[in-house]
């Protein structure tokens, strides 16, 4: 069987409702194989028939506010009570669920409203950041300046993409003051599947298994190549595990706001696998070691001063070239010479670095790791 | 050799530049050689390039002496295995030649960050300075 959703031009949305809805469908298809892949116009689910699905219970929601503060972080505090409330009503509604399941099964536009009706709410700035100013219509003849309307989209697929953000992405917040007082920024990090898809019921698990960890951010870019570094490790593993189906990922979809009391929206995009997919299919165990490695070269990035490191590192990882290998190395070995200096402040982060050797100093790489690296520089 | 390979593996797996690299790395972790360090890294012609490698392995042959001395000074007594220094292998002159080749068909660029690469390897001293007491 499969459920279509339809790409609107909203990316963060989209994808949302995607994971919500193969989520919904994985819950209550009791441990039956669902799976989530991107077809370039649409998010495809592939999910057992229709008879197994009538008999299923809805999802039970966690009501744990530590959970859901990163969906609904650009709101105040009484209004992310409210829309946890709506949530809960709507996905534990069977009604509204079937219907929208039965909707999905062909492809059709999401009806999004630049007006307020009954049923449809706001795309907030955690679902969607282009929707965070509005749409913005032509003021030919007018000579005052309007402010654009809000996007409006209805109820029960706000609520499933709500419940997708929740289970499947990462929100990490935090405050670029040394006195962690503010302005605050936050990143929200979802994987996005390729073709060949991902497995629904362990793509969550493999999500908060890498947000459980230790993440540098020293910028976006840094905090986004580290995920990905982490992303892969965690898949090698399942793989050489012999995970059953070990799901792929195309890129990290992320989009980053900054505000002191009221959040603005910074940018958003993609950060790209392709390069740590390619040395991972090549040589899994090698890709492991190199992954590792990186991961503890992020680590000693996030010392003051040492920020440099970690972002010419994230570079290459993003971009893959002469260019940006040339500087990694050069930045790496500036950092290797001065190990003294900072290799005392890595012991009293001992609870960040597990990894770190104290015989090689960390720094330092095997052979093998530097020579599979040097195949992906191209000279041209 | 041809200019036509597209990436960095066959330049970091040249014995000529793994030699070298090999070199540099001993010299920056046991006798803090960052003054070649510096010459190489702001090299930016081949003549400027060669005079950096050129000064590193005039340093470099004190290192190496430094080492024979040491070496000489220890089997007078009986030190501990800890202690226990090994000579080093001392590149010869036709090494500066053979990576003028490599230079040639592959740019500054590219051999000087081939280089550096090697001067990130995990080292095993003990280990690899036998080796090269035994050749």
């Amino acid at each position: 069987m499969h459920y279509f959703v339809l790409k609107s031009g909203t990316e963060l949305f989209d994808l949302s409702l995607a994971y919500g809805l193969a989520g919904v469908i994985q819950a209550g298809a009791e441990d039956m194989d669902v799976r989530l892949s991107d077809q370039g116009s649409h998010y495809l689910i592939s999910a057992p028939p229709p008879k197994k699905l009538n008999a299923m219970s809805f999802l039970g929601i966690s009501t744990d506010a530590e959970m859901w503060k990163g969906v609904f972080f650009s709101e105040p505090p009484k209004s992310k009570e409210i829309a946890l409330g709506k949530v809960q009503a709507v996905v534990s509604n069977k009604q509204i669920m079937l219907e929208l399941l039965n909707r999905h099964t062909e492809p059709f536009i999401i009806p999004i409203s630049r007006s307020k009706s009954k049923n449809y709410e706001t795309l907030t700035l955690a679902l969607e950041p282009r929707a965070f100013k509005g749409t913005r219509f032509p003021v030919r003849a007018k000579t005052s300046y309007t402010e654009g309307s809000q996007i409006y989209v209805p109820q029960e697929f706000w609520a499933v993409a709500a419940v997708g953000l929740m289970r499947f992405a990462q929100n990490l917040t935090w405050s670029e003051s040394k006195k962690r007082t503010g302005p605050w920024k936050h990143l929200t990090i979802i994987p996005l599947p390729d073709t060949k898809g991902v497995d629904v019921s362990n793509a969550g698990d493999i999500a908060s298994s890498v947000a459980s960890d230790f993440t540098n951010r020293a910028s976006v870019n840094t905090c986004l190549a580290h995920n990905a570094v982490r992303l892969l490790i965690v898949l090698i593993q399942r793989k050489t595990g012999q995970d059953p189906f070990v799901s792929s990922f195309a890129s990290l979809f992320f989009s980053s706001a900054k505000g002191a009391r009221k959040y603005k929206p910074l940018g958003s995009g993609c950060f790209p696998l392709e390069f740590l997919n390619n040395v991972a299919d090549a040589n899994p165990k090698i890709a492991l070691e190199l992954f590792k490695a990186w991961d503890e070269v992020f680590r000693v990035g996030t010392l003051v001063d040492y920020e440099p490191l970690a972002m010419a590192l994230a570079d290459f990882i993003a971009r893959p070239s002469f260019e940006t290998y040339e500087r990694y190395v050069r930045i790496h070995l500036s950092t290797k010479v001065e190990e003294k200096k900072w290799w005392g402040r890595v012991k009293d982060l001992s609870e960040r670095v597990l990894w770190l050797n104290p015989k090689t100093k960390g720094l330092t790489y095997p052979q093998s790791l530097i020579e599979e690296v040097t195949r992906y520089v191209n000279l041209n | 050799m041809s200019t036509s390979t597209k990436n960095l593996h066959p330049v970091y797996v040249h014995q000529t530049v793994r030699k070298f690299g090999e070199c540099l790395r001993k010299a920056l972790e046991d006798e803090k050689d960052y003054a070649s360090l510096i010459a190489l890294e702001y090299a930016e012609t081949k003549e400027d390039f060669f005079d950096a490698l050129k000064d590193f392995l005039r340093r470099y042959d004190g290192y190496v002496k430094k080492r024979k001395r040491e070496k000489a000074s220890e089997s007078a007594g009986t030190p501990s295995e800890g202690q226990r220094k090994y000579e080093w292998w001392k590149p010869p002159q036709s090494i500066l030649e053979e990576l003028a080749q490599v230079v040639d068909d592959y740019g500054v660029r590219v051999v000087r960050t081939a280089l550096i690469s090697h001067a990130l390897v995990y080292w095993d001293k003990t280990d690899s300075e036998k080796e090269e007491t035994d050749e």
